[in-house]
């Protein structure tokens, strides 16, 4: 396993332990990171945070798994550009 | 007529992009779908990592907090006797009897939690039901239980940002409508002219009327028959180690 790999696997698990051990701000910012690895985890996280905490009182808009979606977006978008930045030289 | 037999390349999806995404909407639904039938699994299989969490909340604390948490305590007890003593003065002969109620440790609270609810330790087991009503310390209301497993429960704070309860305003105690505004604040309309000033406590119905915010606030627009209060928490929901949880009278 390489350093690279190491890296990956980390943001990845403290982005999905951070709902359960961090205010969510911080869980916000872990989740982009760990995007920026694997797009899906931001949606994943706004998904288990939502299962998790969500109550159907008041406004019931399932907020982090908008902000998880958009936040996943946003990393494949960032991916795509930095692979065509990188092949186009 | 020529005849391409390569598939054209989505400019935005790979193929492995759409298996991902495959997967992604297989795991939502199924998400969604056991968060329906079975509400409480996430608490039981979560539980674990909340009370690591809670250790390392427990050694980072300042040792100071448990004094200004017992001072925040008794201040607000007195105020929720006040009420009380009040309501007995007006309403002599029909003396509320003493509740108990089942004390419970919170799991999981804002801001850890993005909504106004908290993971609290205690379900059916303990003898937790839907609709309970939850209290801080000294006695403030935050909330109902929403959803019960066997050893957990969820409770849906009156902060959570669009939840209206009933409840009244003030010493003549006027009936209004309390409106969560989310992290633990509350707004409310009364009329212009209703002799409500900062100040002046917010209650809802519990065993009698309960205490739960105080009002720091009063925006008048002349041109509005209304007012608008806003009310600041007796409780502090970002700090709370126990709850007690009864049911409603």
């Amino acid at each position: 396993m390489n350093g690279g790999a190491v890296i990956r696997a980390v943001f990845i698990l403290a982005a999905i332990a951070s709902p359960f051990l961090f205010p969510y701000p911080v869980t916000v910012i872990l989740s982009f990171m760990a995007s920026m690895f694997v797009p899906y985890v931001a949606f994943a996280i706004g998904m288990l945070t939502d299962a998790i905490y969500l109550v159907p009182q008041g406004e019931t808009l399932p907020l982090a798994t908008m902000i998880g979606l958009g936040v996943s977006l946003f990393a494949f978008l960032v991916r795509r550009f930095i692979k065509a930045r990188i092949i186009g030289g | 007529m020529k005849t391409s037999y390569f598939r054209r390349r989505s400019a935005f999806f790979s193929s492995s992009g759409r298996l991902v995404a495959a997967i992604a909407v297989v795991a939502l639904v199924l998400v969604i779908g056991i968060r329906v039938i079975w509400p409480g699994s996430f608490f039981a299989l979560a539980a674990p990592l909340f009370a690591f969490g809670n250790l390392i909340a427990s050694v980072s604390e300042n040792p100071e907090a448990d004094t200004v948490r017992a001072d925040r305590a008794l201040t607000n007890e007195n105020a929720a006797l006040r009420s009380r003593i009040t309501d007995l003065e007006q309403l002599l002969g029909t003396v509320p009897g003493e509740s108990s109620g089942i004390v419970a440790g919170v799991i999981a609270r804002p801001p850890m939690a993005p909504y106004d609810s908290l993971i609290i330790g205690a379900g059916q087991d303990a003898g937790v039901a839907f609709g309970m009503l939850v209290s801080a310390d000294g006695g403030v209301p935050i909330g109902t239980v929403e959803t019960v497993t066997r050893g957990h429960a969820q409770v849906a704070l009156f902060s959570t940002a669009g939840r209206v309860t009933d409840g009244w305003i003030g010493e003549e105690r006027l009936p209004i409508s309390i409106q969560g505004l989310g992290a633990g604040a509350f707004t409310a309309d009364i009329p212009r002219d209703a002799d409500v000033g900062e100040g002046a406590l917010v209650y809802v119905p519990g065993p009698g009327a309960r205490p739960i915010g105080r009002v720091i606030r009063v925006d008048a627009d002349p041109s509005s028959p209304s007012a608008t209060v806003r009310i600041e928490p007796l409780a502090n929901i970002f700090s709370l180690p126990l709850v007690l949880i009864e049911a409603l009278p």
